[in-house]
């Protein structure tokens, strides 16, 4: 396991900024990450994929251990489907200012992670499913809903209400 | 007459990622009117832009850092022995086990200021290379001192310490506040702020795991002000952040 983590390790860390949607506190996770990792390497089974096991372990971590810290300190608890995250980092490290992420910075936490893994590391909806334990049918609507946010419509729909 | 199918975004979805069956697929394509191949286009337009900001993202990515070698005995309330890995990484993988085990070693037995000094032995300068401006610095101060429940935001600056970052740790389920400095020869310094009730104490010099430090406390706050073999300006600077704080 130890000799495959050079080769996912920027995966891993791109993964956790866009989970996290900020610098500081990916590399925070992918430390505490790659601890775990470390801690349980003799669990991960060869023959599987390490980066999906990473990936399950990033996001257990972030889950169950860090959000809620980091959260408490961006100044009060934000329901998890409303984090667009601009609120909440105002630091230099949230990949949310500026244009540069603009894409990626339209959608909340579910829904950039559900695109990261099916449209840019290429995984089956069943895959995706899997990493992040949760339905099929969930990764699906979650892709849906990404879709419609990144589309041209929904600019001309802001562009509107502003 | 027969109205025209509708389908949801999710089944455009599918179609569009070659996850939908094949009764829906065909659905979809015997039913391809002007609107739904708008709907279409319009589904499938902003997610390259998505995977090229990806993309530039992954190159940007740090180098992999060296691995120390981790030995954990037991389970949460372990101790880390950090082998001979840079001390950034080892830093901050230590750092983080101990996050992970859930306080700042607080079963261990040692008394907070000695765990504190402890984890500040592994800084080294480049552990704290980066220097913040001084709105984010106001910003971190601020969150932490609501966090502390002690008002940071006026922290003085202090001659030869430039401050680098504040973070929040823990110990033993109480908040603890580390602020990072690094003096002008690139010796780290930390400002260790817990927030337990206690008795008062006045400031006191001492050195602890080799490293010049001061402590002092109030009736709800532990300081202690820790970092490098200058005895004399660890005194100055917890004089003037004990008055300060």
């Amino acid at each position: 396991m130890r000799a495959g983590l050079p080769e996912v390790y920027p995966r891993l860390w791109r993964y956790a900024v866009v989970m996290t949607g900020n610098r500081d506190w990916a590399d925070d996770l992918v430390q505490a990450t790659m601890v775990r990792a470390l801690k349980k390497a003799d669990l991960f089974d060869p023959k599987t994929h390490l980066d999906r096991w990473l990936f399950r372990m990033a996001q257990r971590v972030w889950l169950n251990e860090l959000r809620s810290r980091k959260i408490r300190l961006g100044g009060g608890l934000v329901a998890a489907e409303d984090l667009t995250d601009s609120t909440l980092h105002t630091s230099e490290a949230n990949i949310f200012t500026g244009q540069v992420l603009s894409h990626i910075a339209r959608l909340p936490e579910a829904q950039r992670i559900a695109v990261l893994l099916v449209y840019v590391e290429g995984y089956s909806y069943a895959d995706a499913a899997e990493t992040l334990d949760i339905p099929i049918g969930t990764v699906m609507s979650r892709l849906a809903a990404a879709r419609k946010k990144l589309s041209p419509l929904a600019d001309e729909e802001t562009g509107a209400a502003g | 007459m027969t109205h025209p199918r509708e389908f949801s975004d999710e089944e455009l979805t599918a179609f569009l990622d070659g996850e939908a069956e094949e009764a829906l697929s065909t659905a979809i394509t015997s039913a391809l009117t002007p609107d739904l191949k708008l709907r279409l286009a319009n589904l499938s337009t902003g997610v390259d832009a998505f995977r090229a900001e990806a993309d530039s993202l992954l190159a940007s990515a740090p180098p992999f850092p060296d691995l120390p070698d981790i030995d954990v005995a037991g389970p949460s309330n372990s101790r880390f022995w950090v082998g001979a890995g840079s001390g950034v990484v080892a830093a901050g993988l230590v750092a983080s086990a101990i996050w992970l085990a859930g306080t700042f070693g607080g079963t261990s037995g040692e008394p907070w200021h000695v765990q504190v000094a402890n984890y500040h032995d592994l800084y080294t300068p480049a552990t704290l290379a980066k220097k913040p401006g001084a709105t984010q610095r106001t910003e971190e101060l601020t969150r932490l001192g609501t966090e502390i429940r002690r008002d940071l935001s006026s922290l003085p600056d202090v001659d030869r310490l430039n401050y680098c970052r504040a973070q929040p740790l823990g110990f033993a389920g109480d908040t603890l506040i580390q602020i990072a400095f690094i003096s002008d020869q690139g010796v780290p310094f930390a400002l260790c702020i817990l927030q337990k009730d206690g008795e008062p104490s006045a400031l006191k010099a001492t050195t602890i795991r080799g490293m010049a430090a001061a402590t002092w406390s109030d009736r709800t706050h532990r300081f202690i002000l820790i970092g490098g073999a200058d005895q004399p300006l660890i005194n100055a600077a917890a004089n003037v952040f004990s008055k300060a704080l």
